[in-house]
């Protein structure tokens, strides 16, 4: 119904199974994650495999992810099943662990990929985008853009 | 034979489907999800079209989608190498979803649409050149592409006969009108890619005249204007081609003062800026359209790209250009381009005959009396039906004449941006109040921004200076002309501070209904023009089902709602529980 809220006590319910949806969604999420990790953790370094180590280890995941968490449980709209809340705590945890692996991946990737080509590019003094405003007499550039052969249409470039 | 056209992943995703060169269904995502711009794969789009057409994904034989990604990434690729290391933050930002997602459109739209076919990629403003011509009445036309940036293409030109179009010149990124146009929107503290028209609404408060403006002679510093019409833009005073913001800091040093604050209060220097950004725009605009009409030497003229939504330039297109006509799609910027890459796929790479002439924007989902008495019954909203369509038009006339403001929601839902007579807020153009009322109750926008006029096509000469014939585009809202000066008084709510209005032109083959009640006021006030606005308040996209309306009733000022042959009162429904002044937002 458009303008009902329902009882209150129905609300508060809800509102507290909706909250423990996302805390339980993102608790699975983090115990999976870390579980994964320190298995490959203690396979490449001389860890050893024990429990107390892995509590301490998954004691400061789960603060740190806790701590975001609590963070997003704030600000998250109540809306949906507790199943979504538990979905969407899966879905914020992998969230901020790929921020995380792609911040890392990309500053890699910049620094090396785009970073060595444009090196390359200035030792050449080859421009990758025409920032200049000369003064030439025409700016248009020829395009000659028309109807091509069928099978090139589906090439992405 | 089925084509599904799709746009997506930059801003306004959309869909549109076509059997045998007909337009069956199209429409944006965001009327959908309720989400402004939605980009996201235009799953619910392309549901609504299958439905419209009454076939499964698997009956569709194409998808024809609406760019190159692989050439738009290495345009982006070529922005990082160039402005290494600077661009990391914009690098950081953009690169999950081009790989996620950008990258990926083929298995995008296979695992999101279950689509076994064949997919198709068009050049970008090849897209917006088709998304208009081959839906236009002509045979042969001009074509001018222009907007923010494709994947290398801001601006192109070139001719099109039959079916067969061909883009002869183009000017590539960075230099960008449709860019530099957005660059000044974020100066005046706009949301880019959205609030374009506001500078468009903003100018006439500022100095229109070229030779006192002085910020009309700074920005001509900034731009390199040739005689053919092509250009480049000095692009140290912008910042776009490597962060998220747009104008540098040599470009505020220019402009006298700092970006003004998101929504910040405008004074008379934004005011002047904002004139002066329009002003240059019609400059390179008339060089360019009449050094294309020297080359082609054509007399109709079809203009795509966001850009073509400067609804101010389209009016005085055919007084300032050798053009004798002028075509533009209700949805000319990226909205629409899921239309020209369907269209382009049938007519020019299958070679298909054209068909299909694009008389109104009605193609979005319509919801029968039998939908929309069900809504209302299983939602206890008290209401009343309407016998006939006389007694509809003539009691929403009344209403609308006793100074209330009226949601009008009948037949299929608008394409693009404009609300057409379909999903529209109608009040009083006579009422002077009627301007402050609807801003009060519903629209809650700024100040400075105009309200536009509907008026029925064969009374539009009598109260508007509009071009004779009258265009086309104008039945689409997208060319603003000066209301006659005996007629502006008269219809201060419509009447820009310039005198201009940008009217909406109704024919009655077009939507019946909505002309017939333009005729009825006409009876009861003696002027037959209305106040025409989207029906939605300010940062929601416009509404789509009849949810969608009552909600927006319920949570604004807006005194009737008509949705179909039904009529809602406010005052009889509990007040729902939201607040739209709390959510107006950009």
């Amino acid at each position: 119904m458009l303008c009902s809220k329902g009882p209150l006590f129905r609300g508060i319910f809800l509102k507290l199974m909706f909250k423990l949806g996302r805390w339980l969604g993102f608790f699975l999420g983090s115990l999976i994650f870390a579980s994964m990790l320190f298995f490959i953790m203690s396979r490449a370094s001389r860890i050893d495999m024990n429990l107390v180590n892995y509590m301490v280890f998954y004691s400061i995941a789960l603060f740190v992810s806790f701590i975001y968490a609590a963070f997003k449980i704030v600000r998250a709209r109540l809306e949906g099943g507790v199943w979504n809340e538990i979905k969407a705590g899966f879905h914020d945890f992998g969230k901020y662990i790929t921020n995380i692996v792609n911040f890392f991946l990309l500053l890699i990737v910049y620094f090396i990929g785009v970073g060595l080509s444009s090196v390359i590019n200035k030792l050449n003094k080859k421009k990758s985008l025409d920032l200049t405003s000369r003064s030439s007499k025409s700016y248009w550039k020829d395009y000659n853009l028309k109807k091509e052969k069928k099978s090139n249409y589906y090439r992405q470039f | 034979m089925y084509v599904l056209g799709i746009g997506c992943y930059y801003h306004d995703s959309s869909a549109a489907l076509i059997k045998d060169g007909v337009l069956v269904a199209a429409a944006e995502e965001e009327r959908f999800t309720r989400r402004k711009h939605d980009v996201s794969l235009p799953v619910n789009a392309v549901k609504y079209c299958l439905k419209e057409a009454g076939i499964s994904i698997d009956q569709v034989n194409y998808v024809a989608f609406y760019e190159k990604p692989f050439l738009k990434f290495e345009r982006l690729l070529s922005q990082h190498i160039e402005m290494f290391p600077r661009s990391f933050p914009t690098f950081f930002q953009a690169m999950p979803s081009w790989i996620n997602e950008k990258l990926r459109v083929p298995r995008e739209i296979r695992k999101k649409l279950k689509y076994k076919g064949d997919i198709i990629f068009i050049q970008h403003h090849m897209v917006h050149a088709a998304s208009s011509y081959l839906v236009s009445p002509f045979d042969e036309a001009a074509v001018l592409t222009i907007d923010g940036v494709g994947e290398w293409t801001t601006t192109s030109y070139g001719v099109a006969k039959g079916n067969d179009i061909t883009l002869l010149k183009h000017i590539e990124f960075p230099h960008s009108i449709g860019l530099l146009y957005s660059t000044i929107t974020a100066y005046l503290g706009f949301s880019v890619n959205n609030s374009e028209y506001k500078v468009m609404g903003l100018a006439p408060y500022g100095n229109m005249d070229r030779k006192t403006n002085k910020f009309y002679h700074k920005l001509k510093e900034v731009i390199d204007l040739k005689e053919d019409g092509s250009f480049h833009l000095d692009m140290s005073y912008f910042v776009f081609h490597y962060k998220t913001t747009m104008p540098s800091k040599k470009l505020c040093n220019l402009l006298e003062g700092p970006v003004n604050e998101r929504d910040g209060p405008i004074n008379k220097r934004y005011s002047d800026i904002a004139a002066a950004v329009q002003l240059v725009t019609e400059d390179a605009m008339t060089v360019m359209l009449n050094y294309l009409h020297k080359q082609t030497k054509m007399k109709n003229l079809v203009i795509a790209g966001g850009v073509a939504l400067n609804s101010v330039y389209n009016g005085k297109i055919l007084r300032n250009t050798p053009f004798k006509k002028v075509w533009i799609q209700p949805n000319a910027s990226d909205g629409g381009a899921s239309l020209g890459a369907a269209f382009y796929l049938y007519n020019t790479i299958l070679g298909k005959k054209r068909v299909y002439e694009m008389k109104d924007a009605y193609t979005g989902p319509a919801y029968s009396d039998a939908e929309i008495k069900k809504y209302l019954d299983d939602n206890k909203i008290k209401y009343q039906k309407f016998k006939s369509d006389d007694e509809l038009c003539k009691t929403t006339a009344k209403l609308i004449r006793e100074k209330n403001v009226i949601g009008w929601m009948q037949g299929r839902m608008e394409w693009g941006p404009r609300a057409l007579g379909a999903r529209s807020i109608l009040s009083d153009a006579t009422n002077p109040k009627m301007k402050e009322i609807l801003n009060l109750k519903v629209k809650h926008r700024e100040k400075f921004r105009p309200f536009a006029p509907v008026v029925c096509e064969d009374d539009a000469l009598k109260y508007f200076d509009c071009d004779s014939p009258i265009p086309d585009p104008t039945d689409f809202m997208l060319m603003v002309y000066p209301v006659r000066p005996e007629w502006r008084k008269k219809i201060p709510a419509v009447t820009h501070v310039d005198g201009s209005g940008r009217l909406q032109s109704v024919r009655r083959t077009q939507n019946p209904r909505y002309y017939d009640l333009i005729k009825e006021f006409g009876k009861l006030s003696g002027i037959p023009i209305l106040i025409n606005t989207s029906f939605n308040i300010r940062g929601e996209p416009i509404v789509c089902t009849p949810h969608d309306a009552y909600r927006c009733m319920m949570g604004t000022g807006i005194d009737y709602l008509v949705m179909g042959s039904y009529l809602v009162r406010r005052k009889d429904n509990p007040k729902d529980m939201w607040d739209s002044e709390e959510l107006a937002k950009d």
